[in-house]
């Protein structure tokens, strides 16, 4: 073999490997590029070197362990973002509905030292509509957050859409490059990039088939993508909550099916169906059941008692009716009306599902333990009475309907004052101007067990801001747990996918003089060569 | 380890973020001197403070109540002890009118002056607090507590209630004292009242005293009726019971009771006896009765019994009235002493109440200075060790 092919050998080589290393150093910082290496062999029959190929360097196993860690650090992450915006909301200040609270009672305890004070019962009417504006502006914002997070989620389907979509057409283009002998490093390169970030919206399996396509499927293993092909997920309202986004598979023959939020429990958007059933709903829910309490309290009492103009004393506050919702998949035609009855304390902070069934009439179970609840229905009146409050049927179900009931989801945002002037405040029992016993009979309202029976406003509201707060910190917690966790992983992906500018550097300067010792090899041949050509 | 490029410069920019959060974290918690804001800062803490929050709020609630208390009986007191005096001078001139050498302008002088006090009594009656509220109305105190009736008789306007304010988170507290309670009540100390009827005869008496509570009927009230038997004698009887013979100078025990009668009754003259509490007090009523006697010329004996008789009740009604309004003043006293111990409690609460805020929510200053110095150090050795690391590179060698 000729020692200037043999050199010539070395110099193909030698700038392959330069042009590896400066591909390497190149995109040292580009987001999901693999590191390459250039793999040289000796050629057959002693005629110099080849590189026989350049690899990826690239560890599925590791790959996968970072992606399920990124989509449950993505989870709480958003959970995080979210419930600090509760947190927020609850931060102590003098606008905080507890000082609120206590600003209201304070004023009818300057009412009852004088009730027949005008001027205090200006006071009385002023701090209500001062503190129900509170109850307002959070009632608000958290429906204002629910509706956000049903747009999010609505977004993040849409983008897990075009993910499956990007991938199933580079698993073409990559079976395809694969079965004409040259894979591309940058393709593989790419798939493994939307991988990861399909893997921040929800957690996904991938499987790599023979043919080197990647099947990607949901943790109940319907695929959204199959070689070239991939599936939709769409949005609708819920069939049992119309005001909720649920989430639903379309399988190749377009059969949609609901996805059950356990599915998709990791992933930021794991982490929105996360938070918006359990601490939005919650904090919701809770600070509704103060209003319907409070509510409920003042206007029993204001119809016990006598107003300054000597008349029977009218509601005070009002809240809107408990939500109730048929589930769109009924077959009967019943409607159900709910109304809160004047004793509410056996109302709690759960949503409630109402079922008929022939053999059993309704029955009644609380969403957030599952326990059954005694319900009483006469059925002359077709009322149905549980937790607080009555709810009038009209129409007839059929077997297996079933109605969702949100007591208190929006008592919070419609919680109104009705009294306007200081005077129809009911301070007495009788038309004595100075009679202030129904007033001591609000102001100890302040510390009797209103809410549920069994706490006071202020212990309610307390309650809230621990559960608000404990969940807050724990999220925080899990979420450093999480991100140490993704950070040693990506350390791990990227010792050995990763670029190190200085190893490039080395291999730069190794290769340059690879190179010139190559071309040294062609200038010696070239002299031989010439030697004998002189002889001749 | 192999590290790349990516890990070295995101591992020290990530520590150097970090570093500079809780930076600003500690920064906050320095200058704002609060520990707690979020509830996710200290969720127990938190929570707690709610709490806390609440129990202060309530303990200066009953601090106002309190105040507003001192204020009303602090002005009732006052009134009170000009109530005093009025039926003090009243009594004194009881005690004048009693003179047998009055005459009958005297007597009408007398009148004039009792006829003062009478109005000063009805003005303090009528007091009324800075808001225009009628001490003494009970409930109804956009009226006057007392005002006269179409026949002229002062009568009381007002209810039997006593406006209460919550004063602890256990006690409450009557913040007055109605107008039925000072001027037409006794004590429950109070004696026995005699009164004569419309009598025509000349028939006074001296008690009634107590001579046997033990006796049967003790306390329970009497009238004695006095009519002229056909033999001429006098005769009395007893709730209309038997007639019994009178005598001239006589003391009679009846329910336990000495009634001394003396004088000549004329047929149909009565005398009735009864505790005082039952005998409609009304110091009002007294006065204006006493008023109306004196104006009254005395004529003849009958005459002079009537007076004689009507200062004799009087006398007591007055003497009972006056025990009665220092009755509620001892009250009135009592309950601003109960506020003043209530206020000392109040103020050792609200001193630990705060205590106990501040220790959850507040921050502690060498805590917290301690570590916003420490990492204060700790980030600029992060942002030295990026810049550092950052400038490493075989590159800048070739």
């Amino acid at each position: 073999m000729s020692i200037i092919s043999i050199g010539v050998s070395g110099l193909t080589a030698a700038q392959i490997a330069l042009a590896t290393s400066s591909s390497n150093t190149t995109n040292a910082y580009t987001d999901g590029y693999t590191r390459q290496v250039a793999t040289f062999s000796a050629s057959t029959g002693g005629s110099g070197v080849q590189v026989s190929s350049v690899d990826r360097q690239y560890n599925q196993f590791v790959t996968t362990q970072l992606n399920n860690s990124t989509s449950a650090e993505s989870a709480l992450s958003t959970y995080q973002t979210e419930i600090d915006q509760i947190d927020s909301l609850l931060a102590d200040s003098d606008a905080s509905l507890d000082t609120l609270l206590q600003s209201f009672f304070s004023a009818i305890q300057t009412l009852t030292s004088d009730a027949s004070d005008t001027a205090a019962r200006e006071e009385v009417v002023g701090s209500a509509e001062t503190l129900a504006s509170q109850f307002n502006q959070l009632g608000s914002y958290l429906s204002a957050m629910a509706d956000d997070v049903n747009n999010q989620i609505d977004d993040q389907v849409t983008q897990i859409n075009d993910l499956s979509a990007q991938i199933a057409t580079l698993n073409d283009q990559i079976s395809l490059s694969g079965s004409l002998g040259a894979t591309s490093n940058d393709l593989l390169d790419q798939r493994d990039l939307l991988v990861s970030q399909l893997s921040e919206l929800v957690a996904v399996d991938v499987t790599v088939q023979d043919n080197g396509s990647y099947t990607v499927s949901l943790s109940n293993g319907l695929a959204l993508v199959s070689a070239g092909d991939s599936f939709e997920l769409t949005t609708e309202a819920s069939a049992s909550n119309p005001s909720e986004t649920s989430i639903s598979y379309v399988d190749a023959a377009g059969n949609s099916v609901t996805l059950s939020d356990s599915v998709l429990d990791s992933g930021s958007l794991g982490g929105l169906l996360e938070f918006r059933d359990s601490t939005l709903a919650d904090t919701q829910n809770q600070l509704g059941l103060m209003a319907v309490s409070l509510t409920q309290a003042f206007n029993t009492l204001q119809a016990q008692g006598i107003d300054l103009n000597g008349d029977t004393g009218t509601a005070f506050f009002s809240v809107a009716d408990p939500l109730v919702y048929g589930d769109t998949g009924n077959t009967g035609d019943a409607t159900l009306s709910a109304s809160f009855s004047d004793d509410v304390s056996a109302l709690t902070a759960s949503d409630y599902t109402v079922t008929w069934s022939d053999s059993d009439g309704f029955t009644v179970t609380r969403n957030d333990t599952g326990a059954s609840v005694d319900a009483s229905y006469d059925s002359s009146s077709a009322t149905l009475s549980f937790a607080g409050m009555n709810l009038t049927v009209s129409g007839t179900a059929e077997d297996g309907d079933s109605f969702l009931v949100q007591p208190t989801r929006n008592a919070a945002s419609s919680f109104t004052t009705l009294i306007s002037e200081g005077e129809q405040i009911a301070a007495g029992t009788s038309s004595g101007s100075s009679d202030n016993t129904n007033a001591l009979a609000m102001l100890d309202l302040q510390t009797s067990d209103i809410v549920g029976g069994k706490a006071t406003l202020s212990e309610t509201y307390a309650s809230l801001v621990s559960d608000v707060g404990s969940t807050a910190t724990r999220v925080a917690a899990q979420l450093e747990t999480q991100s140490a966790l993704t950070e040693q992983l990506t350390t791990l992906q990227q010792s050995e996918s990763g670029v190190n500018l200085d190893e490039e550097a080395a291999n730069l300067i190794v290769y340059q003089q690879y190179y010139q010792a190559c071309a040294k090899i062609v200038e010696v041949g070239t002299t031989v060569l010439d030697t004998i050509l002189d002889i001749s | 380890m192999r590290l790349s490029s990516a890990t070295i410069y995101n591992q020290n920019l990530n520590s150097m973020l970090a570093q500079q959060s809780e930076y600003q974290q500690a920064a906050l918690e320095v200058s704002s001197g609060t520990r707690v804001v979020n509830p996710s800062d200290d969720s127990l803490a938190a929570a707690q403070a709610v709490t806390v929050r609440q129990s202060i709020a309530a303990n200066e609630q009953y601090a106002d109540s309190r105040a507003a208390i001192t204020t009303s009986l602090s002005q009732e007191e006052s009134t009170l002890d000009s109530i005093n005096d009025a039926i003090t001078s009243a009594m004194s001139l009881v005690v004048q009118a009693g003179n047998g050498t009055l005459s009958d302008a005297d007597r009408e002088s007398l009148a004039t002056s009792l006829q003062g006090i009478y109005d000063t009594l009805v003005t303090l009656a009528n007091s009324t607090d800075s808001n225009g509220n009628y001490l003494f109305a009970g409930y109804q105190s956009q009226s006057p507590a007392f005002a006269e009736d179409a026949d002229g008789v002062m009568t009381y306007q007002g209810d039997d209630n006593v406006v209460s304010q919550q004063v602890s988170a256990t006690q409450s507290m009557a913040s007055g004292d109605n107008g039925a309670a000072i001027f037409l009540s006794v004590s429950s100390s109070a004696g026995y009242i005699a009164e004569a009827g419309d009598n025509s005869g000349t028939l006074t008496f001296d008690g009634p005293d107590i001579a046997d509570s033990s006796a049967d009927n003790y306390g329970s009230a009497f009238t004695l009726t006095f009519s002229i038997a056909d033999d001429g004698s006098t005769q009395y009887s007893i709730d209309g019971q038997d007639p019994v013979t009178y005598t001239d100078g006589e003391t009679l025990e009846i329910n336990g009771l000495n009634l001394t009668l003396s004088g000549t009754p004329a047929e149909g003259d009565s005398l009735t006896v009864s505790a005082a509490a039952d005998a409609d007090p009304d110091v009002f009523a007294t006065l204006q009765n006493l008023i109306t006697t004196l104006q009254t010329p005395v004529e003849d004996a009958s005459d002079q019994a009537a007076l004689s008789n009507t200062l004799s009740t009087a006398s007591r009604e007055l003497s009972n009235a006056q025990d009665n309004v220092l009755t509620v003043l001892t009250s009135v006293g009592t309950r601003l002493g109960q506020v003043e111990v209530l206020d000392t409690i109040g103020d050792d609460l609200a001193l630990s109440y705060t205590e106990r805020l501040s220790g959850l929510v507040d921050a502690d200053y060498t805590e917290s200075i301690s570590r916003y110095v420490t990492l204060q150090v700790s980030m600029q050795a992060a942002q030295q060790t990026f810049a550092s690391v950052q400038q490493l590179s075989l590159f800048e060698y070739i």
